[in-house]
């Protein structure tokens, strides 16, 4: 493999080729975390960044998009607690709230109910998160998720479940 | 797979999936895919990140090096010069050409017009040569024979030809023909 050798031609074209097959996946995944297109960009820019830094201690133990869904995922998580930290501390806590967040997205175009949807996701477990997600954004196989995510099939399939049935009782309130 | 899914979310929560059949909200700038290659190179470059790579050279200015330029411009000029050293004398290009023809054609008169006509061309050593050459082939028609005594006379050295050449007058240069 290219990206793990010496040529650093070859190191910089192997990861442009990386970038361009992975980029949208990659995107939509934290976008749904992160919901809104500037935090996506700036955690998406940074995931690359990280890959690029680390390519080199890519083991090739697990899948490559594997490895680059975990990143992505850190890079993600990693940013929403930032973020949370950083409104806890604000004077204003409703800037950053969610509905805020997705009116001042000009890649936004929900409704109120969209935007109830997005309320109601933020606040899942992180687990459940990114299992609703992967399952009702991108429309991800139970077999696939279960090798990106280590977790069993019957697993997965209970973490929808209940995500779901969250999500339905926040709007019933 | 994909209506398996669907059923799925339809079953668990039909509202859900109601929801989801109106279209995702979040759009994505047109372009922004094909720019994000560049934005993450610039932030590489920005922190210093990106590896070091050296600008595409062609063959030639790989090959071409300043000793490898001065060796190869030094073979070619011994090259032209052993070329130039070996090739056989040329013969001077300007040399006037005697105009060959029969004796009847050949008079006097042609010989005069001709050497009027081209008397800045004649080169005074060549044409003495030219002259001792048809002198010893015996070309010249034979009512100009008895003016051998004189051809005779024709030097070797050719800085004493000079000499003779400037006293001849165009008379005698005709006798001479």
């Amino acid at each position: 493999m290219a990206l793990l050798q010496g040529d650093n031609r070859a190191f910089e074209q192997g990861f442009r080729l990386l970038m361009a097959k992975y980029r949208e996946r990659l995107y939509w995944h934290i976008r749904r975390l992160v919901q809104v297109h500037n935090d996506a960009d700036d955690v998406l820019q940074n995931t690359f960044i990280k890959v690029y830094r680390g390519i080199g201690q890519f083991e090739g133990k697990s899948a490559l998009f594997t490895w680059l869904y975990r990143i992505a995922t850190n890079e993600a998580l990693s940013f929403i607690q930032q973020r949370t930290r950083h409104a806890s501390t604000s004077i204003d806590e409703g800037e950053f709230s969610v509905a805020a967040r997705l009116k001042a997205d000009e890649w936004f175009d929900g409704d109120a109910i969209q935007v109830k949807l997005q309320e109601s996701i933020a606040l899942l477990p992180e687990k459940q998160k990114i299992v609703f997600n992967l399952r009702y954004f991108q429309e991800m196989p139970y077999e696939e998720m279960s090798g990106l995510l280590d977790t069993s099939v019957g697993a997965l399939k209970a973490s929808f479940h209940h995500a779901v049935k969250k999500i339905e009782a926040s709007f019933e309130r | 797979m994909k209506e398996d899914i669907n059923s799925e979310i339809k079953d668990l929560s039909p509202w859900l999936s109601d929801l989801k059949s109106k279209g995702d909200p979040q759009r994505v700038p047109e372009g922004y895919f094909d720019q994000l290659e560049s934005s993450v190179f610039q932030r590489l470059e920005q922190e210093g990140l990106r590896v070091a790579i050296a600008p595409e050279r062609s063959i030639w200015s790989v090959w071409l090096t300043p000793a490898r330029l001065t060796a190869a411009a030094a073979a070619i000029t011994l090259l032209i010069g052993a070329i130039w050293w070996l090739q056989p004398q040329k013969q001077d290009n300007t040399m006037v050409q005697i105009p060959t023809t029969t004796e009847e054609e050949f008079t006097p008169e042609m010989a005069e017009d001709y050497i009027q006509s081209n008397i800045f061309d004649f080169e005074e050593e060549l044409l003495a040569d030219e002259l001792a050459n048809d002198a010893t082939e015996d070309n010249i028609a034979p009512d100009h024979k008895p003016k051998e005594k004189r051809r005779n006379k024709l030097p070797k050295e050719m800085d004493e030809l000079d000499d003779i050449l400037n006293d001849l007058t165009d008379e005698e240069l005709e006798d001479l023909l």
